[in-house]
Parts: C-alpha cells; sequence; structure tokens
C-alpha cells in the first residue's frame, strides 16, 4: 500500500502524458462539428472545476463566478479588437485580467463570510453586467463580435481552440492534482479546514484565501475566454448570466465537492442530461436544481464521495478530510 | 421640491425594502442559516397573492393574511423535511441545498405561470394620493411603510416579552444549551424559519402591489434582501430598517439620475458601504 501511494505521483504524470497525446490527436479523427461540442464540453468542465478549486480547496463559496467567465471573454474580445491582435495569442490576458479583478475586490469581499460573501460576488457581477450593458462602447445590450477570427481559415480557428479547451481541460484535471500535493495546496487544505489552526502554524490565512481565490478566479476567466472565442460572439446578458453558476453548482455538487474527479462525473452526467432533456427547456434546470437537492440530503460529498466509501477507490486522491490522510500526504510529498 | 420628493418616496421604499431583508436577517440571526431560495419564496408567495385575490373579502389588501399563514407553513415544512437534515458545523451543505431549491422553485414558477410580468391589483389604491406640507404622496408607498415599521415593532417586542421569542433568542444564543433544558431546538429553529417565511411572504406581496414581478424577479429580490441585511450590519434589527432605506433612496435617486439603470447604483452603494465600514452601518455608528 505504501509503495503504491509512493509512486502515484509518477502513475499521474504518465496519464497526464497520455491524456495529452490524445488531445493532441484528436483533430485528426473527429469531425469539426464534434470538435465543437467537446470544447464547450471543456470549457464547462474548466469552469466547475474552477468553482470546485475555489470551494472545496479554498473554502470560498462563490454564487458570482460568471463575474470572471464574462470579463475573460470581454477582455479577450476587447483586446483584440482594439489591436488587432490575433485572440489566440493574447489569451493569458484574459487570465491577467480576471485576476487582476478578483484581487482588487477580494480586500473588501472577505470582510464577509459564508453565504454572505459568495452573494457579495454576484452583486458584482450584476454590477458589471449593468455597466456593459449600458456602454456603447462595449457593445451594449447586443453584444461584441470577434473581429479577428474572421479572415482566418476556419478548420485553424477551431483546431486552435480546441487545443486551447483541451488544455484547460488537462490544467483542471492534472495541474489540480499538482497544486494539491504542493506546499500551496496544503497550505490551503489547513485553511479551509480550521484557520486558527493554520494561522497556528505559521500560515497567512488571509494570503492563502487571496491567492487561492486569485488563481481560481483568474483560472475561470482564461475558460470564459476560451468558450467565447469558440461562440465568436460575446453579450452581457449570457456571459453574465447566473445560469452559469447553476451549472457549475449542479456539476460539482453531483459529482462531489472537493476532489478532482467528482466534476468529471458530473459534467458527463450534465451533458447527457442536456442531450435527453434539451427540449424540455425549464423542466431540465428543474431537474438540475432536483438533483443537487437530493445529493444534499442523501451524500453531501456527491457521487464520487459514494464511490471512494464504497469501492475504496480514490484515483487522485487529492482530498485531504481528515488528519490521518492529511498527514500521511505529507509524508508523501516530503519524501 | 422634486428632490426632496425623490428622497421621500425612497424612504418609503426603503420600509419596503427592509421588510424584504427581514426575513433573511431574522433566519440567519437566529439559526445562522441563509436561504438562498428566500427570494424565490418571495415571488412564490406573490403568485399565491394572485391566485387567491378573487376569493379576497372586504379589501385586496387583506390577501397579506392567508398567504402569511400558507408561508409559515411552508417555511416549517421546510425546515424539517430539509433543512434540519442539514444541519452541522459546516455551512456549504445548507447553502447548496437552498440554491438547489432556488432553481427549482423559479423553473417551476416560468414553467406553470410563464415568464409575463404581473402585478397584484389593489383597485383605487394604487392611483390614491394625498399632499403633504406641499409634497405628493401616494397612500399606497405610505400605507406599505406603516405596515413595514408595524412588522418590525411587534417582532422586536414579541422576541422581547413572549416566551416563545425567549426561547428563540435562547436559541439563537446557544442551541445546544437550549437542547439541555429540553427544548428540541429543531422545533424552534421550523418555528423560526415559519416566521422568516410569512415576513418574506408579506414583503413579496407588498413588492408585487407596489410594482410588478415576474418568476425570474426572485434573483433580484435575493439580492435586495442580502443588501439591507449587510448593510445593516448582520442581524442588527433597526439597522436593517436603516439599511433598506439607503438602499431605497439611492435607487430611486439614482433613477431619476439615469432612468435605464435599474438596481444598479443600490449595488454600488452596497459595494461602497462595504468598502468604507465593513461592519454595515450598525457597526460604523457604534464605533
Amino acid at each position: 500500500m505504501t509503495r503504491l501511494l509512493l509512486k502515484r505521483p509518477t502513475l499521474v504524470a504518465a496519464a497526464a502524458v497520455v491524456a495529452a497525446a490524445l488531445v493532441i490527436a484528436t483533430p485528426w479523427f473527429v469531425a469539426e462539428g464534434d470538435m465543437r461540442l467537446m470544447i464547450e464540453i471543456f470549457a464547462v468542465f474548466a469552469f466547475a472545476q474552477g468553482w470546485n478549486f475555489l470551494a472545496g480547496y479554498v473554502g470560498i463559496m462563490s454564487f458570482g463566478q460568471q463575474l470572471f467567465i464574462g470579463l475573460g471573454a470581454y477582455c479577450l474580445f476587447l483586446a483584440s479588437n482594439w489591436t488587432g491582435l490575433n485572440p489566440f495569442l493574447i489569451l493569458p490576458l484574459a487570465f491577467v485580467f480576471s485576476a487582476g479583478f478578483a484581487a482588487m475586490i477580494s480586500p473588501f469581499i472577505f470582510r464577509l463570510r459564508d453565504a454572505y460573501l459568495a452573494i457579495s460576488i454576484w452583486v458584482i457581477a450584476e454590477i458589471v453586467r449593468s455597466f456593459i450593458s449600458q456602454r456603447d462602447w462595449l457593445g451594449s445590450v447586443s453584444g461584441l463580435p470577434l473581429v479577428a477570427t474572421r479572415e482566418m481559415a476556419r478548420s485553424v480557428v477551431a483546431t486552435s481552440t480546441f487545443y486551447y479547451a483541451g488544455a484547460l481541460a488537462l490544467i483542471s484535471v492534472f495541474g489540480l492534482y499538482y497544486l494539491s500535493i504542493s506546499r500551496l495546496g496544503l497550505a490551503l487544505a489547513a485553511v479551509r479546514d480550521n484557520e486558527e489552526t493554520a494561522s497556528a502554524i505559521g500560515i497567512n490565512v488571509w494570503w492563502t484565501r487571496f491567492f487561492g481565490f486569485v488563481l481560481g478566479s483568474g483560472f475561470t476567466g482564461l475558460a470564459g475566454a476560451v468558450y467565447y472565442m469558440s461562440v465568436f460572439h460575446v453579450e452581457p446578458g449570457g456571459a453574465f448570466d447566473p445560469n452559469w453558476m447553476v451549472i457549475m453548482l449542479f456539476i460539482v455538487i453531483i459529482g462531489g465537492v472537493g476532489t478532482i474527479e467528482g466534476p468529471i462525473i458530473g459534467t458527463a452526467i450534465y451533458f447527457l442530461f442536456r442531450a435527453w432533456f434539451a427540449g424540455t427547456g425549464n423542466l431540465y434546470l428543474m431537474m438540475l436544481g432536483a438533483a443537487a437537492v437530493l445529493v444534499m440530503l442523501i451524500s453531501p460529498s456527491g457521487i464520487w464521495g459514494i464511490v471512494k466509501s464504497k469501492l475504496g477507490i480514490d484515483l487522485l486522491g487529492a482530498r485531504r478530510a481528515s488528519g490521518l490522510e492529511a498527514s500521511s500526504k505529507k509524508t508523501r510529498t516530503a519524501s | 421640491m422634486i428632490w426632496v420628493e425623490t428622497i421621500v418616496n425612497g424612504l418609503l421604499l426603503g420600509g419596503l425594502y427592509a421588510l424584504v431583508g427581514l426575513g433573511l436577517g431574522f433566519a440567519f440571526g437566529v439559526m445562522r442559516i441563509v436561504n438562498v431560495a428566500q427570494g424565490d419564496f418571495i415571488v412564490a408567495a406573490a403568485f399565491l397573492g394572485v391566485f387567491l385575490l378573487p376569493w379576497t373579502p372586504v379589501h385586496p389588501l387583506l390577501v397579506i393574511i392567508p398567504v402569511a399563514i400558507a408561508a409559515f407553513g411552508i417555511g416549517m415544512l421546510l425546515q424539517w423535511l430539509l433543512i434540519n437534515r442539514v444541519l452541522g458545523h459546516d455551512q456549504i451543505p445548507q447553502i447548496l441545498l437552498t440554491f438547489g431549491l432556488a432553481i427549482v422553485l423559479r423553473n417551476g414558477m416560468v414553467e406553470l405561470f410563464g415568464a409575463n410580468t404581473r402585478s397584484i391589483n389593489v383597485g383605487d389604491l394604487r392611483f390614491m394620493g394625498f399632499d403633504f406640507l406641499g409634497l405628493k404622496l401616494g397612500v399606497l408607498p405610505v400605507l406599505i411603510l406603516a405596515i413595514a415599521v408595524f412588522l418590525f415593532a411587534t417582532l422586536h417586542l414579541w422576541l422581547r416579552k413572549s416566551d416563545m421569542g425567549r426561547l428563540i433568542r435562547a436559541t439563537a444564543d446557544d442551541h445546544r444549551i437550549v437542547q439541555l433544558c429540553g427544548v428540541n431546538f429543531r422545533s424552534i429553529y421550523a418555528v423560526a424559519m415559519g416566521l422568516a417565511m410569512a415576513l418574506s411572504a408579506v414583503a413579496g406581496i407588498l413588492l408585487a402591489m407596489r410594482g410588478s414581478f415576474t418568476p425570474y424577479s426572485g434573483a433580484d429580490r435575493l439580492l435586495i434582501a442580502f443588501e439591507v441585511v449587510v448593510i445593516g450590519g448582520l442581524g442588527s434589527f433597526w439597522g436593517m430598517f436603516l439599511g433598506g432605506m439607503v438602499l431605497g433612496v439611492a435607487q430611486l435617486v439614482a433613477l431619476k439620475l439615469d432612468p435605464a439603470s435599474g438596481l444598479m447604483y443600490g449595488h454600488i452603494v452596497f459595494i461602497l458601504i462595504l468598502i468604507m465600514s465593513p461592519s454595515g452601518l450598525a457597526g460604523a455608528f457604534r464605533r
């Protein structure tokens, strides 16, 4: 058992290489239409994983992550349209801008806790949405097109976007894994579980939370930019839509908060649900909500939580819920 | 003079906003529970009001009573059947559970009633006005403010004087000790949630009488309630009243300057207050 544990980071690295190879090979085997769906799946998975990182690893619950989806998309669209630069090259700007915005608001919103913190981010999202809706130079209600991609070949645009989306998905799984076994990941887990103890062992609680929030929100912004790059058009009503939050919550809750594997299952279930019930409109949103309520009543740790406790499988065992597990992980990273 | 009128109207609207926040703030004060579905329950109460209106005798305003009673029952059931099962040190399950509930409720209402804009018709009352020191004021807004003040005062006195109020205050202080004294704190929680919902339902009906609503209004209502509670300083009773007033005035003054702004400036005022005084207005005065 110990030997298996010692080997796990190596196994995960091997899995990461295989997954990356699969992503790289995909455009040769998959039709453009299917690739578009895969971009959407990857982007939504990245949104969900970004929220999961905040809620399950940093311990910050937010009901306003659509704020960063919109900010990332608008940042990319505006920067590309104004300067005429290739959007694929300036994509990191979306991360920098969203992360910077998160850094700017955190001193104020961190004064609130739990649901109040969650809703204050939502309030900020509403402010930004109404601000953009009323400004003509930001495209007002009807939004903005992405000009630069019009002149590019369609297959190049599709393949490049697909690679970015694939990279997001890979980071959401393997990046999160390596982050969670790093020093920062341990500090985040300590702060999430018990702030007093964390600060007693020398962790700066405020800065750790700040860093986690900025990182997670920047990532969501990046994913938002990639998502809207694949649809070529962004408008405030869609980009800052609270329904993004509903989807993220559903995926993470159903799969299991604070696990890496859970949101993978959640994303699969979400897209199956959508394919089956897309025609039913509100009924399908109702089912997402009802499923979230049921999971909270039956098993708050989600489907992956049930699998883990019933079958004892722990693929990317990055969750440090109990003290025992945490100490075994710590020796592992030290060795 | 037009500005004085705007500010007075803002204060009148603010009383109603305070009432919107009261349910959320009361539930948080007693149970440390934030019911994210409160906004959508407020809209559901308005729908119930619309349907009970034809059967309401004497005056449409009286529709408040059956709706409040129904909301009390629903609130107790909600606490007994759902929220009491996920109580614990960790707040996340409660918040996510009520968030799920909000989604079900909102989309259920769209499915059942359509997305049209509605309001509760109170007949002539809506258009009646009077002159007060040269100001033109509506009868309905003044009446609504009176109802809000009455409910705040009644709740305040009831919590101070009655046995149940004493139990609720004790539970808010420490529910484990209440349990040790032989009172099931979960049933106190159910009563408190019932009350919170009844108060919210009254606010929902009054909002629907003053203005209009759609099944999607729940999010705006929740944000108003939440801002009122935070501006008021989380659990401060009269602070919430002040919070409502601040929001009401901010919104009407902003609408005068920029008619398309909607709730945006209310949100901005909230963020500004949060920046300047993290413990809300009540905290600012206490210091």
